[in-house]
């Protein structure tokens, strides 16, 4: 297994709080990470700066040996390194499968000269959509295919997130809070999908979660950061029986 | 009917007077307005991108025509052995300009050609420096929130406008300057000419602009104006395809300001203020419906057909009423503006969101086609831009070769 994700030595300052403290770690290809820790240890903010929309103050993202550490966000999308939102944040007045269209890289009809010609692109849309639906339909999203997402429900907007991770060609994929406000049964329904994603196309996860319960069963290795810095890591069981990571959640 | 009054009019060799002369004047400038309205309902009602400088889009195209369109004129017919006064220093091109062109004027009379090729050019270099200055403007402000941005483009329309008022070689400063009339060829009333050819580009970039809408541009440009962040999160360059909406709604844009140039037959900064060209296309969106094209269409029709019948009635209105009525039209747009925003927020024809015309998602979606779900997309990258042009066509080569 190579090494797809590596961070190295991450430095993010809000002023003098230094949000990330000098994170290094890496992921290996085809594996479910999880990262934890308390509200406000600087999860989050390690996202965005793999992500690109912050750019860290000190060290190195690279993903696949290449150094993104201040590419724009768009370019590390194309890279196939994708991220979804803590809030779910979909295109609220277009339907499920528009929202699904949207993220899809190679359109011919997104080229603002060939959209002028119909010709041009009604191939590609027409591959586009059976792409789509087939992606909702592996989902269990494809009944509210024709739904504004504004109508759609907190759990379906979560799987219309992951779905759209995947039409825009992840490879590996960011998930924050995937099962945040999510009932139980719907959030073994997510993990589930994470799993068939990771064992059938070798999709790389690293999944930031607090629900640890539903969360650490499925996760190869954690992470657990605190005030900006990794505390430790390893399997579920040792990585929650650490008593550095008790005394972070429940305090001493 | 139609055609015996369209006949008579373009055979008369008098001038229009009356109603047909109101007819003609509204479907000037409707002409002149739809073309700014539907490039704005581009910008705004579907990129979210509110572009408070129209004017300064339009202004280009009167600038082009005068700076450049004129001087090429005036070469052209100093080549041809036309005897005409000195224009080249500043003060010979602004104060020689009216006797210059009138005696182009009489050369041009017998070359109907010669001036639609001089029209076609106007228009080909107004698309071409129209997306040059949507280029500069968005160089500051294409990465800012919508109230900087709309902030910054006011005062570039400003901005320009004081450029055309101080440079005389542009468009002859305070006094402007005269225009070779490119329809002296024709005997009748020029301005039916020039308001059918106004209709005419008018129709036309109100179909190109509906057509792109209702394509996966369209699409993706209401998408970034619902989401920004998340349309960058799955690999679009939103700064980049901002900008292309710019420069390509400013080149459309500019061939107004060249219509009117040349409906003028003059060009001077004044004509190209921040209320018309700006705000009354906004009214014109905003009372139609933001992101319809329909609406923005029927909102350009009132508002136009409104405004110049009040303009043109000013001395039969002010007896009519009590108070003063030199800025009616002024008040009613604030009025009109206020209306729609309490009883229509979303206009007269709100934007109802609908599919692609022309594909049949329902039967694609219902349809028992095996993809293979599991293959990420192998090309990543751009199909924007120049280079996703030429990957689609030789794709298509490819394809055809097999």
């Amino acid at each position: 297994m190579s090494e797809v994700l590596k961070i190295d030595n991450v430095y993010k300052y809000f002023g003098k709080f230094a949000a990330n403290d000098g994170v290094s770690f890496s992921l290996k290809e085809g594996g479910i990470y999880l990262l934890v820790g308390p509200n406000g240890c600087g999860k989050s903010t390690l996202v965005n700066c793999i992500s690109g929309i912050y750019v860290p103050e000190e060290g190195h993202v690279y993903y696949r040996e290449a150094d993104i550490t201040s590419e724009d966000m768009y370019k590390i999308a194309r890279r196939g390194l994708v991220r979804t939102f803590q809030i779910a944040s979909p295109f609220l007045s277009l339907t499920t499968l528009e929202n699904m269209l949207v993220a899809l890289p190679e359109n011919a009809g997104e080229n603002i000269a060939l959209s002028m010609f119909k010709p041009t692109w009604v191939d590609s849309e027409i591959n586009a959509v059976r792409r789509a639906s087939e992606l909702l339909k592996v989902l269990g999203l494809r009944h509210v295919w024709n739904k504004p997402a504004n109508t759609l429900s907190g759990g379906e907007l979560k799987l219309l997130e992951i779905g759209r991770a995947l039409m825009s060609g992840a490879e590996t994929i960011l998930l924050d809070e995937p099962v945040g406000s999510i009932d139980p049964v719907l959030c073994h329904q997510i993990f589930s999908h994470v799993l068939r994603l990771r064992d059938e196309i070798g999709i790389t996860f690293l999944v930031i979660e607090h629900r640890l319960e539903v969360a650490a069963q499925y996760a190869d290795h954690v992470f657990a950061m605190d005030r900006g810095k990794l505390v430790t890591e390893g399997t579920a069981e040792e990585v929650f029986e650490d008593e550095r990571v008790i005394k972070a959640y429940l305090g001493e | 009917m139609i055609q015996e009054i369209a006949l008579g009019l373009l055979t008369s060799s008098v001038a229009v007077e009356g109603t047909s002369r109101l007819i003609v004047d509204i479907a000037m400038y409707f002409g002149l307005f739809v073309i700014v309205a539907m490039a704005l309902n581009f910008q705004y009602g579907n990129a979210g991108i509110p572009n408070m400088g129209c004017a300064v889009q339009v202004i280009i195209g009167g600038f082009t025509v005068s700076a450049i369109t004129t001087r090429l004129i005036f070469t052209l017919a100093g080549n041809a052995g036309v005897e005409i006064l000195p224009w080249t220093s500043d003060y010979d091109w602004v104060y020689n300009s009216p006797v210059n062109v009138n005696i182009v004027n009489s050369w041009l009379s017998g070359k109907p050609l010669f001036c639609i090729s001089m029209l076609l050019f106007t228009i080909a270099i107004n698309l071409v420096l129209g997306a040059v200055i949507g280029w500069l403007i968005s160089l500051p402000a294409i990465r800012l929130r919508a109230t900087y941005l709309m902030i910054v483009l006011i005062t570039m329309a400003d901005a320009s406008q004081i450029f055309g008022r101080n440079i005389t070689w542009i468009s002859g400063g305070t006094l402007g300057l005269f225009i070779p009339d490119i329809f002296k060829w024709y005997s009748g009333d020029r301005t039916i000419v020039m308001a059918i050819i106004t209709l005419l580009i008018g129709l036309i970039s109100f179909f190109i602009f509906r057509t792109m809408l209702n394509s996966p541009y369209g699409r993706l440009m209401r998408a970034i104006r619902e989401n920004e962040v998340t349309v960058g999160s799955v690999g679009k360059n939103v700064t980049g395809i901002r900008r292309n909406i710019l420069m390509f709604a400013s080149g459309i844009t500019a061939i107004s300001g060249a219509l009117i140039g040349f409906y003028f037959s003059y060009v001077v900064e004044a004509n190209y203020q921040r209320a018309l060209w700006t705000y009354w296309p906004w009214l014109m969106l905003i009372l139609g419906g933001p992101g319809n094209n329909a609406g923005t269409f029927l909102g350009c029709a009132l508002v136009t057909a409104l405004r110049r019948i009040i303009i043109v009635n000013k001395w039969f209105l002010q007896e009519v009423f009590f108070f003063p009525i030199a800025y009616f039209e002024q008040i009613l747009l604030g009025v009109l503006l206020i209306a729609v925003i309490i009883f229509r927020p979303n206009g007269i024809i709100p934007e109802k969101l609908l599919y692609i015309p022309g594909v049949n998602y329902r039967k694609l979606v219902d349809e028992e086609v095996v993809v293979d779900w599991r293959s990420a997309s192998k090309s990543r990258g751009a199909s924007s831009g120049i280079s996703g042009i030429f990957r689609t066509l030789g794709g298509k080569k490819e394809e055809a070769g097999d």
